[in-house]
């Protein structure tokens, strides 16, 4: 986003709207936005109703373009990376796992989506948990976005000048089988305190064959760990419904 | 859109805020366009029941949503094969809702987030079975960079994170000077959130506290 200081009147209506806080009023009360810190989610844009159109979409160049795609919930990811009908940032996860069976019984869907909630996060956090993730074993999702920014599926190391990308949120989305899965959360929990933003953790799986026993509850006790008390279940309304 | 498990807020106050998808999946929904015209037809018919229940909201990625003023029929005359998002306010909504899908049996996955045992008693009663979870272990990591928690309350129920902690600062303050109604600011406040997840009601109330400080 820029603004341009020849027409912004100063209202400071982009200031509020600014999911990361990159927008301020400066010299002259006028509208500011800091590049750096700015995540191009176009809130701003759609939100302020900028009274003299002050606020501008730029034309963005990879990388800067990811910022937009990883923040921007109405911008589609461009057509090599649209993986879902939807518009989110990572897979569909269980959402339609039961068409797709993505997720058999046995497996564990590790959702770690950085930067949420409020902080953003540059994309060098995700290369971080990747790495971490890869070192336990987990197996990064296919056609995720994040798992499409690797450059070296040895190593987990992103492709070249993308780590100081700052979005939004992204979401590294990795498998592991059920007994890999306090090794996988013994990294994470070792990971975090080195990371500089937050990240919201979630856990997919199967449910045993009555459908109400979640089948990591004994693990997740046995590490001391809660889930929250409200979760998203795919009901498994979808047919034909893929069993495994 | 994995955050719809994230929503932050006391278990009390959750059992005001259930979300229900319909979600098409690519490459058994979109394979031709018989079959693309087949989803729109079902996507409508499922909406048609959410709408008729009174839900909080109903809206579509890159349509729009109810939340914001739109027009119910106008979001769903968008062409679009993401299905929609809707909230409702009541658990026996839900479960009204949830019996009708299940006797449509349309075929197109269905998703709900809220209280993991209100959702399993619902599925109980309707005869559904959960196939997949998405659980939620919280927040992890920096924390000392988060809003605070009447903030995370209304930030985290949209599930893209596009409220600012600022704009709720700013409506906040404006209810205070009596320049907008908390029914008002929450209208707004889903102006950014478009996809048909964010709950209103949520945010009146937790306008309402805020302001009364």
């Amino acid at each position: 986003m820029i603004i341009d200081r020849e027409t912004c009147i100063g209202c400071g209506m982009c200031v509020f709207t600014c999911t990361v806080a990159a927008i301020r009023l400066g010299e002259g009360d006028i509208a500011e936005i800091d590049r750096e810190a700015c995540v191009e989610c176009g809130n701003c844009l759609r939100v302020a109703d900028c009274p003299t159109g002050a606020l501008q979409q730029d034309e963005l160049q990879w990388p800067r373009s990811l910022r937009k795609h990883f923040s921007d919930n109405q911008c589609k990811w461009p057509e090599e990376m649209r993986y879902t009908l939807g518009y989110g940032r990572g897979t569909e996860e269980c959402k339609t796992n039961d068409r797709t069976g993505k997720f058999k019984h046995g497996d564990v869907g590790i959702m770690v989506e950085l930067g949420r909630p409020n902080t953003g996060t540059h994309l060098r956090n995700a290369e971080k948990v990747i790495q971490a993730l890869m070192g336990a074993g987990a197996k990064m999702a296919e056609k995720s976005p994040v798992t499409a920014l690797i450059g070296d599926l040895q190593t987990g190391r992103l492709k070249e000048g993308l780590g100081n990308e700052r979005v939004l949120s992204c979401i590294v989305e990795a498998k592991v089988k059920l007994k890999d899965l306090e090794k996988a959360l013994t990294v994470l929990k070792e990971i975090a305190p080195q990371l500089d933003t937050v990240f919201s953790l979630g856990l997919v799986t199967r449910m045993e064959e009555d459908g109400f026993v979640s089948p990591i509850a004994p693990i997740l006790a046995k590490m001391g760990l809660q889930t929250r008390p409200n979760a998203k279940m795919n009901l498994g309304m979808g047919r034909p419904l893929c069993e495994d | 859109m994995s955050h719809s498990a994230h929503r932050f807020a006391t278990p009390e106050e959750l059992k005001r805020d259930y979300v229900i998808f319909v979600r098409p999946s690519k490459g058994f929904d979109d394979v031709d366009e018989k079959t693309k015209q087949e989803t729109l037809r079902k996507t409508k018919e499922l909406a048609d029941i959410v709408h008729k229940h009174g839900a909080a909201n109903i809206g579509r990625s890159g349509a729009g949503s109810t939340a914001e003023g739109e027009d119910y029929e106008k979001v769903m005359d968008r062409v679009t094969f993401n299905g929609f998002m809707s909230v409702v306010t009541e658990k026996e909504k839900a479960e009204k809702i949830l019996k009708e899908f299940k006797e449509v049996d349309a075929g197109i996955s269905v998703v709900a987030s809220g209280l993991t045992e209100d959702l399993f008693d619902v599925c109980k009663k309707v005869g559904l079975k959960p196939h997949t979870v998405l659980y939620s272990l919280g927040i992890w990591g920096k924390k000392e960079l988060l809003p605070s928690e009447d903030h995370l309350k209304i930030t985290t129920l949209c599930g893209h994170s596009m409220i600012s902690p600022a704009l709720i600062d700013h409506y906040v303050g404006e209810i205070k000077k009596g320049a907008i109604t908390p029914e008002e600011a929450g209208r707004r406040m889903a102006k950014s959130c478009p996809c048909g997840i964010f709950n209103v009601p949520r945010t009146i109330e937790v306008l309402k506290k805020l302001a009364a400080r």
